[in-house]
């Protein structure tokens, strides 16, 4: 199925592009400030539609468009896909029960960071410890190579960190003083899973998830825009961060 | 961007742009002079920046950009790679600011050109740093050529040999900022011509008031780690009909003292140390046939002093080209024609003077 | 008449040396070392240790190995390398015990013995940080015990399972150690792969990066199968440039250093360095570990400075070379120095001779502005 995207008009500005499944409910948009650009990178993370009986939720994936069903309504089912990422990237790095966990940064993508953490029975904390009070594990969003090395500092010597975010984002990334020197281990997956992984973790703890993605929506409210009418393609310029874009009515 | 404010008096204000090993002594420089306050230390590696920054009670930055939205910065001094003075200058004249452009002016007389011509279209000032003029014991042996005491001159020579080892070109002679860009001519407009015998060229061009009319040179690679010449030889014909011979190199184990002599008919000087002249004839500064001193000073004072004239010119522009910056185009078109020499094997003869009231004769 | 200069840098060393030597009751003996005292330039210099303390040994050193890509990133000043000149390069060699301290190991006088020495005639070290060496290991073989340790360290932070194919980025001597090694671990197959040769994508399960290159990471991430992992336990010298766009397999980067070993937890055991060291030199005696490739260099220690320029400018490669220090006089090698006075008063060499008579002329003429 060819699905939603974000794409440029003439003017430069970033509209909304209803693929085969027609408008959806709710989208979410990321987009993130980087040093050598002043705006944004916008990308569309998830997109979710009212169905019957259920809301049908999909992403975009090597190209194609992965579908699922859920229970969680429309502006939830959009976080689903990246909390899946977590949750696997948190399995494959080991997160330990009752472990302290760096999740640095605000708004919604570190809530639902957070949130995945604490669901793996981890203890995630914001602020960037020194000294004998590094972590053993950090998971971190799409950053910048400065912002990943200043995050990797609070972690602990053969400690764990998790990437969420594409390693084609991260150039002039110095692997030497933290990775090598200090024998860390630096997972980089994926923002979204594959249809696969998708599966399997949906069918292992569906009602959990469900439960997850509702407490991030209570927890980050500031990242929702609810807007009247139908998508008339055009998005407003989305700051730094996650934003869900929500057309009622 | 805002432009700059007014200055004043002693409150100039420098941004310096690129924050390795030259631009801790261009601060220093700076602060000796008097002539201004260091606001901005700019550098895309934010430690670097930050360092300089903390030294001289400076703003740091990243971007040349932050420094220009200043209204207090009047000035700024590039200290970059090469292939940047050309890009950094231009933003900076455009943007309203004088600026001074550690040695060489650029990689290209190209390059210069342009940058020249933004000052002008500007009314700003560009200059070249070249130091060497300002110490104590060039200005004395321009005042013996001025003055006529050496007579007319014959021949020179200039050899300098370093023991630059890979670790220079990893990150120049302390590493404190760790870059292979002097390796590589894209980057640096080329090795030991552009980037040491520069100096000597400016120099010679200060010191007789003539022009170079041929130069055949040749070059080599030994033992560089990128594709910039580490050894050059060249021969220069100036006006009227005096020839210097230049050689250096930079992979020479031990390196050795440098050789700068000029000969003319009544006498010579020697600038390698200690500087000294020889003179035929009766003059006030010492006596007639033996080898006497000329003054010494240190490079601290002497980028002082440049950057204090700097300052004084570029509140009163002159109208046509002033000497130094025509000297440092003089020396990229010396050293264009240098490489285009030595890719050829054949000598480059250079255009004529154009304006003859653009330089001052060297003889009274 | 000669005309002489007094190093007071040599003075003040000397002065230093006798006043530990007197706060710690014991005698000061001389030997030499290789010195980088300013980047790019390296000397071979007499230098003083003091006699053994509690637990130490003192080592006269017969052969010390070169860390070709640690040594070469120290003296070409790569980014990544802290230290700064002075520093005594070296990490790896072989000797026999000179004198030993109260409760030294086990060691005696005389005993061979293979270590952290650094690449200088004398050695006062911790005992517990060095290996007896087996009778049927030639010193040849035994003076690359650091490098093995290191090689040792990284496969087993890799965590090699049984079958699991192996890719090793690297032809080098740690290439060659940490592909011999994989396989004794259990890998089904291990492939070296040298800057030139072709590695096909997502074909190994694990990747070793040792090139030290940091563009190479790329290559290894790009070798690894999907969830596999890179090993990264050469130290990489500068910023990994862009990824390519489409590296988005999930890939671990695990990274290995050396200063880290001690820490790693395999079951419920903690393997410390003289573990690893006493194990590799096991597995060279008995012949499970071999040094295969081209024989190896042997160095003069006054060619030093050669050597290392030859070194930084990577051609022709340095695979495997030992400073021989029984090719010194025994009398430079090692003797004793509680009482030698310094040598502080040294005669001008040619060119400061030149300069000094130059300025003394011109000071007896006269000085600007006078006649």
């Amino acid at each position: 199925m060819r699905g939603p995207r974000l794409e440029p008009d003439a003017s430069g500005r970033l509209r909304l592009v209803t693929g085969e499944a027609g408008p959806p409910r709710a989208v979410l948009v990321a987009s993130h400030r980087w040093r050598s650009t002043l705006a944004g990178r916008p990308r569309l993370l998830a997109a979710a539609w009212e169905g019957r009986g259920a809301t049908r939720f999909g992403w975009p994936r090597g190209g194609a468009w992965i579908d699922l069903e859920t229970q969680s309504p429309p502006e939830q089912a959009v976080l689903i896909p990246a909390a899946l990422a977590v949750l696997e990237a948190l399995g494959r790095a080991g997160a330990e029960i009752g472990a302290r966990v760096l999740v640095a940064g605000a708004g919604l993508e570190a809530a639902l960071r957070r949130a995945a953490v604490e669901d793996c029975g981890g203890r995630p904390q914001a602020e960037i410890p020194g000294g004998g009070d590094r972590v053993g594990l950090l998971v971190a969003g799409d950053a910048d190579a400065s912002g990943l090395a200043t995050q990797l500092r609070g972690v602990a010597d053969g400690g764990r960190a998790v990437v969420l975010g594409e390693p084609g984002e991260m150039p002039g990334f110095d692997f030497y003083p933290d990775v090598h020197r200090r024998g860390l281990a630096l997972h980089v997956v994926p923002p979204l899973p594959d249809g696969e992984a998708a599966t399997r973790l949906l069918a292992r703890g569906r009602a959990r998830l469900e439960r997850l993605v509702a407490s991030v929506a209570a927890a980050a409210p500031e990242g929702f825009r609810r807007t009247g009418g139908a998508w008339d393609g055009e998005l407003e310029t989305v700051p730094a961060g996650w934003t869900i874009h929500i057309k009622e009515g | 961007m805002s432009g700059p404010g007014p200055a004043a008096p002693g409150g100039v204000g420098f941004a310096i742009a690129g924050c390795g090993e030259i631009a801790l002594r261009n601060a220093r420089a700076i602060a000796a002079s008097g002539a201004g306050t260091l606001r901005w230390a700019i550098d895309p590696n934010r430690s670097l920046a930050e360092d300089l920054a903390r030294r001289h009670g400076a703003r740091a930055g990243e971007a040349l950009s932050q420094a220009l939205e200043d209204p207090a910065v009047h000035v700024i001094l590039i200290a970059s790679p090469h292939d940047l003075h050309a890009t950094l200058a231009l933003e900076a004249l455009h943007a309203g600011r004088h600026a001074i452009v550690e040695k060489p002016l650029a990689r290209t007389a190209e390059e210069a050109r342009r940058m020249i011509a933004a000052a002008r279209e500007r009314r700003v000032s560009v200059a070249a740093f070249y130091a060497l003029r300002h110490y104590p014991e060039t200005e004395a042996a321009r005042a013996l050529f001025v003055e006529g005491t050496l007579g007319d001159l014959h021949s020179g020579s200039i050899s300098e040999h370093f023991s630059k080892e890979m670790p220079y070109w990893f990150g120049g002679s302390s590493g404190r900022s760790r870059s292979s860009w002097r390796a590589w001519r894209e980057r640096s407009g080329g090795g030991v011509l552009i980037m040491n015998l520069c100096h000597h060229l400016d120099r010679l061009l200060h010191l007789t008031g003539r022009r170079v009319e041929r130069v055949s040179c040749e070059t080599a690679r030994r033992a560089v780690p990128g594709d910039v010449e580490d050894v050059a030889a060249m021969v220069l014909r100036l006006e009227g009909g005096a020839v210097i011979a230049v050689d250096a190199s930079t992979s020479a184990p031990g390196g050795g003292d440098a050789r700068i002599a000029l000969r003319a008919e009544h006498g010579q000087i020697a600038l390698d140390p200690p500087p000294r002249f020889l003179a035929l004839r009766r003059n006030p500064h010492g006596a007639t046939n033996r080898w006497c001193a000329l003054p010494t000073g240190d490079e601290v004072s002497a980028r002082g002093a440049f950057i204090s004239a700097f300052v004084s010119e570029m509140s009163q522009p002159s109208p046509g080209l002033p000497q130094g910056l025509a000297d440092a185009l003089h020396v990229q078109e010396i050293l264009d024609a240098a490489y285009a020499s030595a890719e050829s094997g054949r000598p480059v003869d250079l255009p004529a003077r154009e304006d003859s009231d653009a330089r001052t004769p060297a003889r009274a | 008449m000669r005309h002489f200069s007094v190093r007071k840098s040599e003075l003040l060393s000397w002065g230093r040396t006798r006043a530990r030597a007197l706060r710690a009751r014991r005698g000061v003996r001389a030997g030499r070392r290789v010195r980088c005292e300013r980047s790019g330039t390296v000397a071979l210099e007499p230098f003083e240790v003091l006699d053994p303390g509690p637990g130490d040994v003192l080592v006269r050193v017969d052969l010390s190995a070169v860390s070709p890509g640690t040594e070469r990133a120290q003296y070409n000043r790569l980014p990544g390398v802290t230290i700064e000149p002075p520093f005594t390069p070296g990490y790896s060699g072989v000797g026999r015990v000179l004198r030993v301290g109260p409760g030294a190991g086990g060691f005696r006088p005389g005993d061979r013995i293979a270590g952290p020495f650094h690449h200088q005639s004398l050695e006062t070290v911790a005992a517990s940080r060095c290996h007896p060496v087996p009778d049927s290991l030639p010193d040849e073989a035994a003076a690359f015990v650091g490098l093995g340790i290191i090689a040792l360290h990284g496969v087993r932070r890799a965590g090699i399972a049984w079958g699991e194919e192996v890719l090793v980025l690297g032809r080098g001597l740690l290439g060659q150690l940490t592909g011999m090694l994989a396989e004794i671990a259990g890998s089904g197959a291990v492939t070296l792969a040298g800057r030139s040769d072709a590695v096909a994508p997502a074909s190994a399960d694990v990747v070793f990066d040792l090139t030290g290159n940091p563009e190479a990471i790329q290559r290894a991430v790009a070798a690894a199968r999907p969830a596999g992992r890179v090993v990264l336990a050469g130290s990489p010298r500068g910023a990994t440039p862009a990824w390519p766009a489409g590296a988005a397999a999930p890939v671990e980067i695990r990274g290995v250093h050396a200063t880290q070993a001690g820490a790693v937890v395999a079951g419920r055991k903690t393997w410390t360095p003289r573990e690893e060291g006493d194990l590799f030199l096991e597995w060279l005696a008995c012949g499970r570990l071999t040094l295969t490739g081209p024989g190896v260099e042997t160095i003069k220690p006054d060619e030093c400075w050669e050597f290392y320029r030859r070194l930084g400018r990577g051609a022709p490669r340095v695979e495997r070379a030992l400073f021989d220090w029984r090719t010194l006089p025994d009398g430079e090698r090692d003797r004793a120095s509680t009482l030698r006075f310094p040598e502080v008063v040294v005669p001008l060499d040619a060119d400061q001779e030149a300069r000094r008579r130059r300025s003394v002329r011109l000071k007896h003429s006269s000085g600007w502005g006078g006649r």
